[in-house]
């Protein structure tokens, strides 16, 4: 372990501990498998701060390597369902009543249900803008055009507000 | 977290930490798990075939039946072939989580479609050899006693069905390869136009 690879690490704990963890909460559904991702997230993370030059943020660095991860360990998971790409679904999904469905929690598991459903991109681009990260910022860490974000953007605007009513308008500052 | 554009989602998970780093020199992630397992099935499922094939070889030679035995021991080199092959053709990319997603994905995709469309050469080729000098031998051995036509009919049969479960597989890791270049495609079409 060099110094420059603990630092990074530590920063990185930091910055980003949680906003890993709700990755691998929302990814994988199972709570165990989601606590063994979240720490694959972290070793590759720690193997990966050796290669670290700087040329890219560090959040860059963190969101790739944690969303690669993921991406791997759900494209290896074989009874997954097909995806169906975010422009085909009109509503946010639920498995419970509406009425259940406003409380908090329910907000949540939808959300999550939702990031399952979808392609892997696509899933990565809403999580991302959930974790309040720009539009062009996202596109750098997903390798896809802005316009391509801002479309999915959009979309998971267009289903918060219809789940929920009033969703928190912060979102729209981060176009 | 106020900067967020839904706060109940932020608002979970506040006290996650990263694991000790000192745990890391001995993990395997699921990923290096996964793979290890895989290997170990692949060789022993190796192994297995070709002590079977050595045993038949065996078993052939023992009765004076030398181009039967031969047979069996074309069918251990295809057997290792494959298994050479697979090492190849499945072995993982080199490890490089911190590229951007797209071309992460679009990497294993592209992996994924150069091992399906070409499973005829690498996987059921080798040991199309081995099954044809089996089944001529078979053939042969029966011809002594029927004569070559009532032979080749006796053997038409099973001969079909291998040949149809070997064109099966190779359909349909064809189609599956057709999908994943669908996928390659899309994604292409997600980024910025160089």
């Amino acid at each position: 372990m060099n110094a420059q690879q603990d630092d990074l690490y530590r920063q990185a704990e930091s910055e980003f501990a949680p906003a890993i963890a709700r990755l691998a909460q929302a990814m994988e559904r199972n709570p165990e498998k989601a606590r063994d991702l979240e720490q694959d997230i972290h070793c590759e993370l720690w193997r990966s701060f050796e290669r670290f030059e700087g040329n890219c943020a560090l959040s860059t660095w963190v969101y790739r390597v944690a969303h690669n991860v993921a991406a791997d360990h759900v494209g290896r998971a074989a009874r997954r369902p097909a995806p169906v790409p975010i422009e085909d679904i009109e509503h946010l999904p639920s498995n419970v009543s509406t009425e259940d469905a406003a409380a908090e929690g329910h907000a949540i598991e939808r959300i999550q249900l939702l990031v399952r459903t979808l392609p892997l991109i696509d899933a990565q681009v809403i999580l991302l803008w959930l974790e309040g990260q720009s539009g062009k910022d996202i596109a750098e860490i997903s390798g896809l055009s802005v316009n391509a974000v801002n479309v999915r953007i959009h979309r998971i605007k267009s289903m918060l507000a219809d789940a929920f009513a009033e969703p928190d308008r912060k979102g729209a500052d981060h176009e | 977290m106020s900067n967020l554009p839904f706060p109940q989602w932020g608002a979970q998970q506040p006290n996650a930490s990263f694991a000790n780093p000192s745990k890391f020199q001995k993990r395997s992630t699921m990923f290096e798990r996964k793979i290890r397992r895989r290997n170990m099935f692949e060789y022993i499922a190796g192994l297995i075939g070709s002590i079977l094939f050595a045993w038949f070889a065996w078993t052939a030679f023992a009765e004076g039946e030398s181009l039967m035995a031969a047979s069996w021991l074309l069918q251990i080199v295809g057997t290792i072939v494959v298994l050479l092959n697979l090492r190849k053709v499945g072995s993982n990319l080199p490890h490089s989580p911190e590229q951007d997603c797209r071309s992460h994905l679009r990497a294993q995709l592209a992996h994924q479609h150069k091992a399906l469309s070409s499973v005829g050469r690498w996987y059921l080729g080798p040991f199309i050899p081995g099954l044809l000098a089996v089944f001529l031998a078979m053939v042969e051995i029966t011809a002594r006693e029927t004569g070559w036509a009532i032979a080749f009919g006796m053997f038409a049969l099973p001969a079909f069905v291998v040949v149809a479960m070997f064109v099966g597989i190779f359909w349909l890791n064809k189609r599956a390869a057709k999908q994943l270049a669908e996928q390659i495609s899309e994604l292409d079409g997600l980024a910025d136009p160089a």
